[in-house]
């Protein structure tokens, strides 16, 4: 923690130092104050706005799930704020222009900082850090065992993670250009998760520790009339996340015979590499005929090792585990190759053919072997046998996919234009596992299975302008799409989108239908107890899901001092699935399946306002308004316990106000008041024993906040 | 109660969409304006003679002429890469002396008001096709839908706004005070604000309690997606070679595993979570996890044996929390049932 926060410190640090010099260059820069809207010929330009101050906080109600949400906190931040230095002199100069960017640092959970430089002809730099404070810890989400349920998850979070990437293209204008990147991810802090001994869960403290770093090469040039790259990439991960239990942990099965934790310690060790290349190429013959691809191979290696190191109690027996290591080294290795090639052909200006075929291959394959011993006594302390299990696993899946998209469109004027085409796909996947005891040398799993499937849909849409400020776009594809794994058969899909954009003097308006249907009948398998006894049939099911989404929005902005946007959307998402479900005491006396349904729905209305005005010459507002009200599944209730249906109604709202007094030339002060209320219902999840009810985690928080906006450059006074 | 009437809707929606069709067909019939077919511009002496240079054309747009000084096109005669080759506002325009022999007369020169957004992308392209990003415009759902580069891009650089206030939280535009990404890329607005004035049903999903932080400018809609187009559906990118893009930051989600599961490299992360955002707990598609689980796995049979108590007798509380379990949900190195 302590260098995590140290980091975070660098970082901040780095980023006020920047942002000193960029400020030092200003007051440099201000000398010769060159005349706003004429250029930057011969001279430096720097049009900055920085913001920084500070906010407080109260929170009433759950918050828990106000971090989980929003994760404020009171304090200096920094806002919004933004640098861009114009060097416009003709010798000497290190770049052309430079953007930094940052906004969140402080005590917002987010932060980020951006820089962009470029000089043209030479180079082009593009870079970002970031950093997202993440916590959750729910109390309608894998919660504690306990009833009421309201101790919070078992599954909890509040990681630093930090994530930034830096791009450099040298000569980027040029024929021949070189590119070289840097990325890295590194995630770190403490969590809760469960652990599973003996028959029972129980939930243990986590230290996550992961990170990536990726370094990437390549070059890009025009060779024989084709623009061609080839890029290389590495790409090396670890994963050093850590769980741990130091007291006596009873686990999630209450009753008094069950198995306890007394100590535990778990290791995970993954260390692995991804190496890849990408090569593309494009080349336009007489602006007829455009043709372009790609070619991607990449190999992902990793090697792990586990380790655990737990004691506690067994599972009706009473017996006392002393010792009970597991140890399990494994290898993993995932090569694949994807292919890309795309034609367009424009015989005639108006009418365009183009074809897209896609490739695209892996295989997974992992193998480790499992070596657990475990010392026992009897609950006197007499020794017990020990055990000793030493197994060796295999899997491995491979994926063969392609599909080819046809299409052909017509301008047939400047106001409307259509588009219709075929896709086709293809679809192999395999699975193999290898299961062998390696104590008794008995195979104990052999299995493969192959499901492959193929699509096939249509494609249509339409460009329509009316009038010279209005446009109608509509797309629609009806046809199949994969879904393999989901229900054994292709989804039978309808979508259909249509969105209309007009502008008329200073309003613009917006307005869209989004609507997607997905069929998908099939057949459930067979399913047999262990004796080979027929459980429960072959059945016939279906999935069925249904969303309709409708935008409207709108721009005005009669004056240059007033400025409104506001909109509102509706989304209504109905799902409704089969599912063999295994329901038992206290319900029946033994557990059998039953076909039931898995329904969920959203019924949500977001409406919001953004308004900007300036009622006098030093004076600005800024008002919000923002509301999400959920109605989800309205009175449906479940009726048997077979059935599951669920939605998340809730309501929030969040209304903002923000007052901007200009100070001098340079400095707005701003004092701003934030509000936010979220709204949900209890959950009660009926046919369950206990009868658990899911409390609301309602909360409110205010946040005033007042800060200074600093204005540099040379038309810092015309705001 | 009203239900609500799906089949009437799609049979609506789809009268609708030909009623639009018939309209747009006939008003642009009617409006119909023939568009100048856009040429290639060779550097013979013959050729150059039409030209007048871009201070002749300022002497009339001033207004565009100023801020298309401030951009990377209007400095390009500066390469020694582009010696030779047409420059400034021609470059695009075309040849400009008919026109202004011709006293402006907007039928003499390239307009791109005039011409549709596939044929005004392609003078663009004709420069900025080679590179990777826009290598693939024309396979992408921008180009599909008729959404051509000027859609976005202020090819003359952007006219920003002097005045801007914005929310606390929220990240702001760019403005002529507070400049952004817009400035630098020519964009018409930063993104996402881009993004969402058209695609605007998302600004309701990023409001959500569990979103991704792009209203709040942590990330942008081009960190997943590519706006030039691609091979991907939805126009998202790759990340490390040809991992999904939630990958790049999602680390630990990458595997391999030794024991995969199935739909996290096959269907895709948005198997189970709505990537925009939801009100559902670590943006799941459904409420509870449990029905993400059986959704998929209609019939738990391998752990079951029927006489005795099942673990995962749904009449039990503690048997709805799957994960509390199979707690590596995304992959296990050691445990075939992703038990750690």
């Amino acid at each position: 923690m302590i260098f995590g926060k140290l980091r975070s410190l660098v970082l901040a640090g780095a980023m006020f130092k920047i942002t000193a010099i960029a400020a030092a260059s200003v007051v440099w820069a201000q000398a010769p104050a060159p005349s706003p809207g004429e250029g930057s010929s011969g001279d430096t330009q720097i049009t900055s706005s920085v913001e920084f101050g500070v906010r407080g906080l109260k929170v009433n109600g759950d918050h828990e799930k106000f971090r989980s949400d929003l994760n404020y906190r009171s304090g200096f931040r920094l806002f919004d704020s933004s640098i861009l230095i114009e060097d416009g002199r003709k010798q000497y100069r290190a770049f052309d222009g430079a953007l930094i960017q940052m906004s969140g640092w402080g005590s917002d959970p987010t932060g980020s900082f951006r820089l962009n430089a470029d000089r043209l002809g030479l180079y082009r730099l593009d870079s970002s850090v970031r950093r997202v404070r993440y916590f959750n810890n729910l109390k309608n989400h894998v919660p504690i065992w306990s009833v009421p349920v309201s101790a919070g998850s078992q599954h909890r979070a509040n990681t630093l993670h930090h994530f930034g990437d830096l791009d450099l293209t040298l000569f980027p204008e040029s024929d021949l250009r070189l590119r070289f990147g840097y990325g890295f991810n590194d995630t770190k802090g403490p969590g809760t998760n469960n652990l599973r001994f003996r028959s029972d869960e129980f939930q243990v403290d986590s230290r996550i520790q992961a990170r990536a770093d990726d370094f990437r090469a390549g070059i890009e040039g025009k060779l024989l009339g084709f623009n061609l790259g080839v890029l290389f990439g590495h790409r090396r991960f670890k994963d050093r996340t850590e769980f741990f239990v130091s007291t006596v942990n009873q686990g999630n099965n209450p009753a008094a015979t069950t198995a306890s934790l007394n100590t535990a310690s778990r290791r995970f060790q993954v260390v692995g590499a991804t190496n890849y290349g990408n090569f593309f190429f494009q080349r336009s013959v007489k602006d007829k005929l455009d043709i372009g691809g790609r070619f991607i191979y990449s190999q992902a290696e990793s090697d792990i090792s586990e380790s655990d190191i737990l004691t506690g109690r067994v599972t009706q027996t009473g017996n006392i585990v002393t010792h009970n290591e597991i140890l399990v080294p494994g290898i993993t290795k995932r090569p694949q190759a994807r292919a890309d090639l795309g034609l367009t052909l424009r015989p005639v200006s108006k009418i365009r053919f183009s074809n897209t075929f896609s490739f695209d291959q892996f295989s997974i394959g992992g193998a480790n072997t499992f070596f657990e011993f475990a010392a026992l006594t009897n609950a006197a302390g007499v020794p017990q046998p020990s055990t000793t299990t030493r197994t060796y696993s295999w899997r491995a899946t491979s994926l063969k996919r392609f599909s080819d998209l046809v299409e052909a469109d017509f301008q047939v004027n400047r106001s409307f234009g259509f588009n219709v085409g075929y896709r086709y796909t293809h679809r192999k996947v395999a699975v193999a596992a290898r299961d062998r005891n390696l104590i008794s040398g008995a195979q104990t799993l052999t299995a493969n299975e192959e499901l492959e499937n193929s699509t096939h849909s249509l494609i249509a849409g339409a460009k329509i302008k009316p009038t010279s400020n209005w446009s109608i776009f509509m797309d629609v594809e009806r046809g199949e799409s994969d879904n393999v794994f989901t229900r054994l058969a292709n989804n039978d899909t309808f979508n259909f989108r249509v969105r209309s954009r007009t502008t008329i003097k200073n309003v613009t308006l917006n307005l869209s239908a989004i609507t997607k249907d997905s069929d998908n009948p099939g057949t459930s398998v067979p399913i047999f107890n262990n004796a080979g006894v027929l459980l429960f049939p072959a059945t016939e099911t279906i999935a069925n899901t249904k969303s309709r989404i409708f935008s409207g929005d709108l721009d005005w902005s009669p004056t240059s001092t007033f400025s409104l946007n506001t909109g509102y959307t509706y989304i209504d998402l109905r799902s409704s699935v089969d599912v063999l479900v295994p329901i038992g005491t206290p319900i029946v006396a033994s557990t059998q399946f039953r076909l039931g349904r898995s329904e969920f729905y959203i019924r949500d209305s977001f409406f919001f306002f953004d308004v900007t005005a300036r009622p006098a010459k030093r004076l600005s507002v800024y008002a919000s308004y923002r509301i999400s009200d959920d109605r989800g599944q309205g009175d449906r209730v479940i009726a048997r316990p077979e059935d599951i249906i669920t939605s998340y109604p809730m309501r929030s709202h969040n209304p903002e106000i923000k007052l901007a007094v200009r100070v001098s030339r340079n400095v707005d002060w701003n004092v701003g008041y934030q509000y936010n209320s979220y709204r949900e219902s209890a959950f009660i999840s009926p046919f369950a024993t206990p009868v658990a009810v899911f409390p609301a985690q309602n909360y409110n928080a205010h946040m005033p906040y007042t800060s200074l906006r600093i204005f540099f450059g040379p038309k810092a006074s015309d705001r | 109660m009203i239900k609500f009437q799906f089949k009437g809707l799609k049979l609506g929606l789809l009268a609708g969409f030909a009623a639009l069709a018939a309209f747009g067909f006939l008003a642009g019939a009617v409006s119909r304006t023939e568009g100048v077919e856009l040429t290639q511009f060779p550097a013979s002496q013959q050729m150059m003679d039409d030209y007048v240079g871009s201070e002749t054309c300022a002497a009339c747009h001033d207004a565009q002429s100023k801020t298309f000084d401030r951009t990377k096109h209007s400095k390009l005669h500066t390469l020694s890469s582009w010696k030779g080759k047409v420059v400034g506002c021609e470059s695009c325009h075309g040849p400009g002396k008919a026109h202004v022999e011709g006293s402006g007369d907007v039928s003499k020169i390239i307009s791109f008001k005039n011409l549709d957004s596939k044929a005004a992308s392609e003078s663009c392209l004709s420069c900025h096709a080679g590179k990777e990003a826009h290598n693939n415009f024309r396979r992408g759902d921008h180009w599909r839908n008729n959404i051509g580069c000027t859609d976005c891009h202020a090819a003359h650089g952007p006219d920003l706004s002097n005045f801007s206030l914005s929310s606390s939280i929220r990240a702001g535009g760019s403005s002529a005070q507070n400049p952004g990404q817009a400035e630098r890329a020519m964009l018409r607005a930063s993104d996402p604000q881009l993004c969402v004035s058209c695609h605007s049903e998302v600004k309701s999903q990023f409001n959500k309690p569990f979103r991704h932080r792009v209203m709040e400018g942590t990330m942008n809609c081009s960190d997943c997606h590519n706006p030039h187009g691609g091979f991907e559906s939805k126009q998202t990118k790759l990340s490390v070679g040809a991992d999904a893009a939630c990958i790049k930051c999602h680390t630990n989600k990458q595997g391999p595993f030794v024991f995969e599961h199935g739909p996290l490299k096959i269907e895709g992360c948005t198997a189970c979570h709505t990537p925009h955002g939801s009100s559902n707990p670590k943006m799941l598609k459904r409420r509870q996890v449990r029905q993400l689980c059986f959704e998929c796995h209609t019939g738990i049979a391998e752990e079951l044996t029927p006489q005795t108590p099942s673990r995962h007798n749904q009449a039990q509380l503690r048997e709805q929390q799957c994960t509390v379990c199979h707690s590596a949900i995304h992959g296990s190195n050691s445990s075939r049932l992703f038990f750690r």
